[in-house]
């Protein structure tokens, strides 16, 4: 039994000369690169057109909607890292194309971030929407609201028009009829 | 003056702390590349300063008593077993010219000294208010008492071979022909050894997953550190004893000096790592059948194959 | 079957009618009927109760008891149903315990968890419950959650004052004539995981074993029913997230089932590899955390070696190393590229370079057989009894295995045999793992093969074919799936009701549970020494004991 317990220890001893895979420093590196990863969330406030899926689905409702000031699509996600378990369901039911409005894969590690937190408004991703995109939407709206108008005012306007055309013709003509002769 | 430089630099206090210190970053070093990992590689030059952050962390960690221990059992021991830990140091001859204590009995001092440890440790886990301590004590007590027979009985035999007690003049004597005639008795001497510092396959007293921690389990802070000093002294104290013993102490290939004993004791350290990566744990039955069923035989086997070399091969009992 | 049909006909049933190839399904009229039922389903084979599930129907005033039994040497199954009154103090029905020794557990739990009681039981006690939740019924359809936490500390002083009141019984028996004692192998323990074991114990002989489980209770069979039929997967998953994507392929399947949807080749293909995948994870972690209870931690570093290649095939397919959410009703969620293929390939390489080694040290280690080799020593009469399934049932001889009894996915198409030792001890179970480990290496290189030639030939289009539409409310139904996981056999019995958007229940049969329920006949008379080798070789998950 001696002879078999200095077998084990010598084959044991062999791993000495493999080399461990843990080459990189991974307090700054990663060790493996994934297209899909599923990381931290980037919100695209432009393309996105306010549907609630991404609420709808989220099994763990760690989605808020954020209210804009406009008329139509006026929704936006954020999203609560702290309950969110990276299932990636919202990405997949977003309907917009050809990129989607809400994106986990591709981003930084979750929660990976260093440092002390003070406070728990550090772990949500917030959409930051800059007021020239809500004035220039808000004009945009306008000015639609603008052209409908007269839009309508016109076709009031042509409506009013015909009616009198139907009307004219009754004031007093000779009639070149004949009579009965 | 030379007093108190051996007491404090070397070899004392702080070659004592200078060793725990380096042997546990080798220790986890050596096991990592059995592994296939890496080991400490943040702190320092290959990870060497991360034993030193970890030892301060114990030394400013608080040292908790918890309700209903004894006492002078449980504040005490560590320190007296610390401090038992360090005196063999003492006796071993460590170069030519420096051994504190130069006396005619230093191997009896050596083994006896060794032989207390485990009383102390037992009253440790005695003294703590916890059934898991308190089975770590018993089996301390146990395992010790099996292994310490068929050590001392090892140990003896170059006392035998060479017909003197001493330890310097056990190593002035040593040469190539002993070493050969003393192997079996080092081999058993490295199994004996293995028992005694609860290391695999013997670590009964240690088991992580069978009674949390041992005597250990209560202790936290410096009061922990003082136990795992005395453990680590007491390693250094067994592997000073096989180097001098067995492989001739100072002697090396050209010159003489310091380096070859520290080379000598990292090789039994390594040796002892590999079967540590190998071996699961057996169990208490196992181990007492193991001992006296086939250790203390073999023990007095190879005594009896010493009188037997010594009277035939060197030269006739003076 | 037509002997199982022969025994029902004799009694007064609502109907008897086939369910697949080898289940047969059938109502009684009568409850206090059951346990003669069920005992001349005994004497004519059907020796295994494999779980026991109601169902409230709180609309038509009822419970709907579910009863399955399994003959693991002929393969025949039944399952029989029968109604019970709703109302607390006749919810009651006699106990198939005293006949059926592996239904203890499952009779505790439909008590604990709908109040149903169980005459003649041995011993009906609350489990996996806290104490804050004794006396009432959390899975019924009228429970108040809300009001039950509103009080969070009154319902954790409940607990303590318990507890302390064990902890002064306990030590009642150390005295001067005795050291009998109670020792908790508890949840803060280094080697047990979050399960308690009251192991009562005379110095260091063990008198007895009482397990105290529930400390990952997430009430998962309820949360299911709060989200949708794709929303659920999440909660699927973590029965145990090392081997997540096997559960999940039980769920959807029944799913798919009720819904009468079709999936495609190349999806169920898929599910085979990720499978097996998944099945190679958690294994190796598995033979790692047996040798850790023997103190020996370098099998479980050079498993994590290996392991580490398979979970980068995982992270580049789905996006996330373990709780992948791979698996979705209508097929696989994503679709395949060429790379993942090839990162797949490091993994088998890895793996065929160190199985020699791993074989020649650590399963044959001389020490590891003389420590394991006598210990826990299951019979196969045991198997059958208590309802044993996966890597312990097979250790001992009985040739049970759901992916070819009962094929689901590509199973079919697969060859592969059943995998058994002889004797059924700790380290049978140990050589065991190793080579299933080594049969889903072979199954994952001829599933890749299959995946391979057929995108070649043009048959798969890995990027289109993946997934099939499965309509967003379901009808009336219900349906079950066995699927083989990697800790045993799971059954998942879904009901759903008409127009439904997420379950009405969800039953998950957790192979852990039966496992813990031995730990009592098998660890009395021996040693503490034997308490974490024994609990470390039954591969006890507890996730799944508890979910």
């Amino acid at each position: 039994m001696i002879l078999e317990l200095i077998k084990k220890v010598y084959r044991v001893s062999k791993a000495l000369g493999v080399k461990s895979p843990a080459q990189k420093d991974v307090r700054h590196l990663l060790m493996h690169q994934a297209d899909r990863y599923r990381g931290e969330h980037k919100v695209d406030y432009e393309t996105c057109i306010g549907c609630d899926s991404c609420n709808k689905i989220c099994p763990t409702n760690a989605i808020l909607m954020k209210h804009l000031p406009f008329k139509k699509q006026n929704i936006v996600p954020e999203v609560n890292l702290g309950v969110c378990i990276f299932c990636g369901l919202c990405e997949d039911v977003c309907p917009t194309k050809p990129q989607k409005s809400i994106i986990l894969s591709g981003g930084r590690y979750d929660m990976l971030s260093g440092g002390w937190h003070e406070d728990q408004e550090n772990f949500w991703v917030h959409v930051d929407v800059p007021q020239e995109y809500i004035d220039s939407r808000l004009e945009a709206e306008e000015a639609a609201r603008v052209k409908k108008e007269l839009a309508q005012k016109k076709k009031e306007a042509q409506l009013a028009m015909k009616d009198k055309e139907v009307k004219a013709p009754i004031t007093g003509e000779p009639d070149f009829s004949g009579g009965n002769l | 003056m030379e007093m108190i430089f051996n007491i404090v630099v070397f070899p004392g206090i702080l070659y004592i702390l200078l060793w725990t210190v380096a042997l546990f970053w080798f220790f986890r070093k050596f096991m990592a590349a059995l592994h296939k990992r890496v080991g400490p590689s943040f702190n320092g030059p290959a990870g060497s300063y991360q034993t030193l952050f970890d030892l301060s962390k114990l030394l400013t960690k608080e040292s908790i008593t918890p309700d209903g221990v004894n006492p002078y059992l449980f504040s005490i021991m560590p320190i007296l077993a610390a401090t038992i830990a360090i005196v063999p140091t003492a006796v071993i001859p460590w170069t030519e010219y420096v051994t504190v204590v130069k006396s005619e009995y230093s191997l009896l001092a050596l083994v006896v000294l060794i032989g207390i440890e485990p009383f102390l440790l037992f009253l440790t886990g005695f003294g703590s208010n916890n059934k898991y301590s308190f089975l770590g004590g018993i089996r301390v007590l146990t395992q010790m008492i099996s292994m310490e027979t068929a050590f001392f009985l090892s140990a003896l035999s170059p006392a035998l071979l060479f017909g003197t007690l001493s330890l310097t003049s056990i190593v002035e004597q040593s040469s190539f022909v002993s070493f050969i005639i003393l192997l079996p008795g080092f081999m058993l001497y490295f199994i004996a050894l293995l028992g005694l510092l609860d290391q695999p396959p013997f670590n009964i007293p240690d088991a992580e997953q069978e009674i949390v921690y041992g005597f250990y389990t209560e202790y936290s802070g410096t009061n922990y550190f003082l136990l795992k000093l005395a453990e680590f002294a007491e390693f250094m104290a067994v592997f000073a004893g096989a180097a001098t013993l067995f492989l001739g102490g100072y002697k090396g290939l050209l010159f003489d000096g310091y380096s070859f004993l520290f080379l000598k004791m990292l090789l039994i350290a390594m040796l002892m790592m590999a079967i540590r990566a190998a071996t699961p744990r057996i169990t208490m039955k196992q181990m007492l059948n193991f001992s006296w069923s086939y250790l203390v035989p073999l023990s007095l086997l190879n005594a009896a194959w010493i009188m037997f070399a010594k009277i035939f091969l060197i030269g006739g009992v003076s | 079957m037509l002997k199982i049909k022969e025994i029902l006909q004799e009694f007064n049933t609502e109907y008897i009618e086939d369910y697949k190839t080898t289940w047969v399904k059938a109502k009684i009229k009568d409850a206090t009927d059951i346990a003669v039922v069920a005992q001349r389903l005994k004497k004519n084979g059907l020796r295994t109760i494999a779980t026991i599930s109601p169902t409230d129907f709180i609309d038509e005033n009822k419970i709907e008891m579910n009863y399955f039994f399994e003959d693991l040497i002929t393969k025949r199954n039944c399952w029989l149903k029968c109604d019970i009154p709703r109302e607390l103090e006749q919810c009651k029905i006699e106990s198939l315990t005293p006949f059926f020794k592996g239904a203890n557990w499952h009779e505790r739990e439909a008590f604990s968890m709908f109040g149903v009681k169980f005459i003649n039981h041995p011993d009906l006690r609350p489990i996996i419950v806290s104490q804050d939740f004794y006396d009432k019924t959390p899975f019924r359809k009228d429970f108040d959650w809300d009001a039950h936490e509103a009080d969070t500390l009154k319902n954790i002083q409940t607990i303590v004052d318990a507890f302390k009141d064990e902890e002064d019984e306990n030590d009642k028996g150390i005295g001067e004539d005795s050291s009998e004692t109670v020792l908790n192998w508890g949840p803060t323990h280094p080697a047990s995981g979050p399960i308690r074991l009251k192991v009562h114990c005379d110095g260091e002989d063990v008198i007895g074993i009482d397990p105290d489980i529930g400390f990952v209770w997430r009430a998962l069979e309820h949360l299911v029913t709060k989200k949708d039929f794709i929303g659920a997967i999440v909660a699927v998953e973590r029965l145990c997230f090392m081997d997540n994507i096997n559960s999940m392929v039980g769920y959807v399947q029944a799913v798919e089932e009720i819904a009468d949807v079709e999936i495609t080749e190349f999806a169920k293909w898929m599910r085979v590899l990720l499978g097996e995948v998944s099945r190679i994870s958690s294994h190796a972690m598995g033979m790692g955390g047996f040798y850790n209870a023997l103190g020996l931690h370098t099998v479980a570093m050079w498993n994590m070696d290996i392991r580490e290649f398979f979970l980068d095939f995982l992270e580049s397919y789905s996006g996330a190393r373990i709780a992948t959410a791979a698996i979705e009703p209508g097929g696989v969620r994503y679709g395949l590229q060429e790379n993942m293929l090839k990162e797949l390939q490091l993994g088998l390489d890895k793996f065929d370079n160190t199985k020699e080694d791993i074989k020649a040290i650590f399963i044959n280690n001389p020490t590891m057989k003389m420590r394991a080799s006598k210990q826990g020593i299951i019979s196969p009469d045991m198997v059958e009894d208590y309802s044993l399934c996966g890597v312990v049932a097979r250790s001992s001889g009985v040739k049970v295995d759901v992916r070819i009894d009962e094929p689901y996915a590509a199973y079919d198409q697969v060859k592969m045999d059943y995998v058994v030792q002889k004797d059924g001890s700790a380290k049978d179970r140990l050589v065991n793992l190793f080579e299933e480990l080594e049969q889903s290496i072979d199954i994952i290189k001829q599933a890749k093969k299959h995946i391979e030639v057929g995108i070649a030939s043009g048959k798969f289009n890995p990027t289109k074919d993946h997934m099939v539409k499965v309509p967003k409310k379901l009808p009336k139904g219900e349906a079950i799936s066995r699927v083989e996981w990697s800790r045993g056999e799971v059954l998942m019995h879904l009901v759903t009701q008409e127009k439904a958007t997420s379950p009405y229940r969800l039953k998950m049969k957790a192979p852990s549970f039966n496992h813990t329920m031995m730990l009592d006949k098998l660890l009395a008379g021996q040693t503490l020494s034997d308490i974490p080798l024994i609990f470390g070789s039954l591969y006890i998950c507890q996730g799944d004991l508890d979910r």
